[in-house]
């Protein structure tokens, strides 16, 4: 098998991949299953008991948190005015993506439904040996702390974001110009950005 | 600014605010936990253990909180780590109980031990996982060239893409099941 052959280190995934997709089934929990859990750390004690309650006012007091730091951020971090601007108030919602010192003329727009990104970008032509790709941003103080891959890009492209992202954290929409040289991390060269409203 | 942190990121690591809160060992992290993975858990352990699944499904997620503090985010994502405690905790149960395990593989001969069919459900579930979770346009290439035997040329043609961009999708694609798979197992 030819691709076998281009990528032998990868031996063992390519055989397992080859079985198929495994035949497990997600399996919604009773409730009882949690309450076995909380139980048994009640009784472990040492202040585990996982509450709940709590989850959700940590969160109102992260995101009011977080919409100050991207505000500061978008100034400090992206160097241009980004036009930020949403067609509505409710889902889903749009921001134009604004060019990077550089790369004038280019541009777009992303939109967010749930938790699917739809991203136009316009005024980009790659060159050989090169390609463009979707990265959502984690920034917070001015820093950016983490990204995320998306996938890449042509004029147009849709993703569908996982659940384990955060969209109150990962809020900006960031497209990188990247060398088609295999390795997978941020070529540090970014052409259009835009922060989406925090969710 | 970008290239510095790029630089910090020779590798696209990407701990997950939950992943994050979890090692600090939040108050609610793992009802967080739980609520996100446990039907993948579960189910897991229904194909390992049968019916007493939610006995080990538990055992899975209170020995996750005991030992939140191993779970390094750069050998795995929290799905695979939490697949890794479920497989040791699946083979101890069945160890204990002396059953065979509820995976097709009797017939392969008389093996006492359970570890290679507990490996191999494992392995292909958390392979099948992580491909859901890359982004398409790799999972696409990666589908086409496992599921349906295509090969670069042919992949290539039929998504209309760049020879060297596919290759560049397989490669980055692999690499992250690959990750996966490790943090899936034992050191």
């Amino acid at each position: 098998m030819a691709i076998e052959h281009d990528l032998p280190e990868f031996g063992e995934v390519a055989a397992i991949l080859r079985k198929g997709p495994s035949d497990v089934v997600y399996e919604t929990p009773p409730d009882t299953l949690w309450a076995a859990i909380e139980s048994s750390l009640d009784e472990g004690g040492g202040g585990a008991r996982a509450d709940v309650v709590d989850i959700a006012a940590r969160r109102r007091g992260r995101l009011r948190i977080a919409t100050a730091v991207a505000a500061i951020a978008a100034v400090l971090l992206v160097g241009v005015p980004l036009t930020l601007s949403l067609w509505g108030s409710s889902s889903p919602e749009t921001v134009e993506l604004a060019a990077l010192p550089g790369y004038e003329g280019f541009g777009g727009k992303a939109e967010l439904d749930g938790r699917d990104l739809a991203v136009d970008l316009t005024g980009a032509e790659p060159k050989q040996g090169e390609f463009y790709e979707v990265w959502l941003l984690d920034i917070e103080g001015g820093e950016l702390r983490d990204l995320v891959a998306l996938g890449t890009i042509d004029a147009s492209g849709h993703y569908k974001i996982s659940q384990s992202v955060d969209l109150s954290r990962y809020n900006t929409v960031d497209v990188s110009v990247e060398p088609d040289d295999g390795n997978p991390a941020h070529s540090g060269v970014s052409v259009v950005r835009g922060e989406l409203p925090l969710a | 600014m970008l290239t510095m942190v790029a630089e910090r990121y020779p590798r696209i690591v990407h701990p997950s605010p939950l992943e994050q809160r979890l090692m600090a060992g939040e108050q609610g992290a793992l009802r967080e936990v739980f609520d996100a993975y446990s039907p993948m858990v579960l189910g897991l352990c229904r194909k390992l253990v049968g019916a007493e699944a939610e006995d080990v499904a538990q055992q899975v997620f209170l020995d996750a909180w005991k030992s939140r503090g191993r779970f390094d985010p750069e050998r795995g994502s929290l799905g695979a780590w939490l697949a890794r405690i479920a497989r040791f905790k699946a083979i101890d149960h069945l160890r204990a109980s002396s059953r065979r395990p509820s995976v097709p593989s009797a017939e392969v001969g008389e093996s006492l031990s359970v570890e290679p069919d507990v490996d191999a459900v494992v392995d292909q579930m958390v392979l099948t996982r992580a491909l859901e979770e890359l982004p398409l346009a790799r999972r696409e290439v990666v589908e086409l060239g496992f599921y349906q035997g295509l090969t670069h040329p042919e992949i290539a043609e039929r998504l209309g893409l760049p020879l060297g961009t596919v290759k560049s999708h397989m490669r980055r694609g692999l690499e992250a099941l690959q990750r996966e798979l490790e943090g899936s197992r034992g050191d």
